[in-house]
Formats: structure tokens, C-alpha cells, sequence
């Protein structure tokens, strides 16, 4: 197969792609819920075969797009009936409040005390500092969201950097 | 809602660039799959036994039963490495050679709106000069 042939494929099925990206109203990738990973790798597998002309690139055009248009009335739906929204994306969870780390909430996450420490560490708190957290909620996408009791001071950029 | 008429106009337009290619500018290795990854396939489906899916890159499927695909796999033996090239092509027809680890088989592939196998060639039947002439002629 022509080199050129494949550099063309390649920037037509890139392009594309990005276009598709674009036009769904993509999350950021630090909101990426773990099925938007799935949703990227499916769409990688696609464009291996439309590289390698397995397929032709209509053929890839219309399974990147079912995938893409699948994934958006899923998430149109979802933001229009909150109750579909906990059936497909779930709720965030309260995994620490005043210090105490909820262990039902952490097994239904299949996170173990390790994780929740090293999500705290990225926060900039230290295990001694615990029990200035009010609440800690594990987001949809994964990220831990804390609220410090009243009086307890924000960690700062060097003292997240420490415990890194 | 926006968002799913852009991403619709978007698969309309590559679908008519597509469609565009083919149809009036006789494209028929980019927007579609080039004779060598048809007939690379078709080998490979039946390298591995996969009869249905390697029906599905024949011209007339009725052409070539099960039977003749078993004769096939048993000739070509379970090769992991297949590669193809192209000995000769034009717009409606090409002869490819495809390497299956260590046996080499020529196939003939035509063009039906997309590239289907025709004819796998007992013995190699064109190539070089020779080969274009024929389809040529």
C-alpha cells in the first residue's frame, strides 16, 4: 500500500474525528467519566482499521458516528432525567466525612484505603490531617472533592507538591 | 439536540466526499479499500477458517463453496504473516499477489463499487508487462 495513501487516510480520518469531537460538545478530559475512556478507545480501535484500509473510510465514518451519536443521546438523556443519569453515570459518594473514611462507600468504588490516601496527597492532605476534612466526595469522574472544616487552612501548591 | 445535527452533517459530509471520490473521480484505493487489502483480507479470513466472513469479499459468493475455501486453507496451510501487492491494475480489475507465510497465491480482484475477489489462481497467471496487456486488452 502507498505511503501516501495512508498519510492521506490518516489526516481524513483525524480530521474527522476532531470534527465529530468537536461538534458532540465534548467534556474536558479531567471530566472524562471511565466510560468516555471506553467511548476513546472503541473510536481508536475504528480508526486502526480505517488506516489500514480494512475498511473503507464510509464504512469507519458511520461506525465512528453511531458510536459518537449513541454516546450523545445517552448524555442529552441523562441531562435531561436526573434519574436516568444515577442509572447510567451513578452518584458521587461520600467516602469521608469528619475524618472518617466511609468503607461501604469505598468498596461499592472498589477503592481501598491506599487510594483514598493518595487522593487526599494530590489534595495536599496528610493523613494526620484527616480530620480537617468535613467531607470528601468521590466525583463521577473520579476526582475527590473535599470540603475542610471551618477553620482549617487550605493546603498550598508547595505542600501539595511535598506530598507528591 | 445541536449537537446531534452537527455530528450528522459531519458523517453526511465525509459520506458525500466519499461518495464523490468514487463516482466521479474514479477513486479507487483511498476513500475505499485498495484490491491488495481485499484480497489480504480474503486470505486472511481463510487462513483462519472464517468461511462466512471470507464469502463476504467474493464477487459471487456462490462461486466458491466451502468446500473450495477448505482446498484453499489446506494449500496455504496456517500461515500468521499474509501480505499483498498489487501486480496489475486498472480501473475494473487487478491481479494481487498475496504471500500466506511461505506460499504465494494470486488472486483476481474486480471492481463492483468497491473491490470484491473474482478468482484465485491455481498457479500464478499474470504479472509484469504481460499482465497489463491482458487487462488491457
Amino acid at each position: 500500500m502507498e505511503l501516501w495513501r495512508i498519510a492521506v487516510r490518516a489526516a481524513i480520518a483525524y480530521a474527522y474525528l476532531l470534527a465529530l469531537t468537536r461538534a458532540s460538545g465534548k467534556s474536558t478530559i479531567s471530566q472524562a467519566t471511565p466510560f468516555d475512556f471506553v467511548v476513546s478507545l472503541i473510536l481508536g480501535d475504528l480508526i486502526d482499521d480505517a488506516l489500514w484500509a480494512e475498511v473503507p473510510l464510509a464504512k469507519f465514518g458511520v461506525a465512528a458516528a453511531s458510536i459518537v451519536f449513541c454516546d450523545l443521546v445517552v448524555k442529552l438523556a441523562a441531562f435531561r432525567w436526573p434519574a436516568f443519569r444515577r442509572l447510567v453515570s451513578g452518584d458521587p459518594r461520600l467516602v469521608l466525612r469528619d475524618g472518617i473514611e466511609d468503607r461501604g462507600q469505598l468498596r461499592r468504588e472498589q477503592l481501598n484505603e491506599a487510594d483514598l490516601e493518595h487522593l487526599l496527597h494530590e489534595k495536599g492532605i496528610d493523613r494526620e490531617q484527616w480530620s480537617d476534612v468535613h467531607l470528601g466526595m468521590l466525583e463521577l469522574d473520579h476526582e475527590l472533592s473535599v470540603i475542610l472544616t471551618p477553620g482549617a487552612k487550605p493546603a498550598t501548591r508547595a505542600m501539595k507538591e511535598q506530598l507528591r | 439536540m445541536k449537537e446531534l445535527f452537527a455530528a450528522t452533517l459531519i458523517l453526511a459530509l465525509l459520506l458525500g466526499c466519499s461518495a464523490l471520490a468514487v463516482t466521479v473521480f474514479a477513486d479507487r484505493a483511498l476513500f475505499v479499500s485498495p484490491p491488495d487489502a481485499v484480497a489480504e483480507g480474503f486470505v486472511r479470513e481463510v487462513v483462519t477458517r472464517r468461511w462466512d466472513r471470507a464469502r463476504a469479499y467474493l464477487a459471487s459468493p456462490d462461486s466458491m463453496p466451502r468446500t473450495k475455501l477448505e482446498a484453499l486453507r489446506s494449500r496455504l496451510g496456517s500461515a500468521d504473516n499474509v501480505d499483498a501487492r498489487i501486480i496489475t491494475r486498472n480501473d475494473s480489475r487487478a491481479i494481487v499477489e498475496v504471500r500466506a507465510g511461505s506460499r504465494v497465491l494470486r488472486v483476481g480482484v474486480v471492481w463492483e463499487g468497491g473491490w470484491r475477489v473474482e478468482e484465485v489462481y491455481a498457479t500464478p497467471v499474470y504479472g509484469g508487462i504481460a499482465g497489463w496487456v491482458a487487462l488491457k486488452l
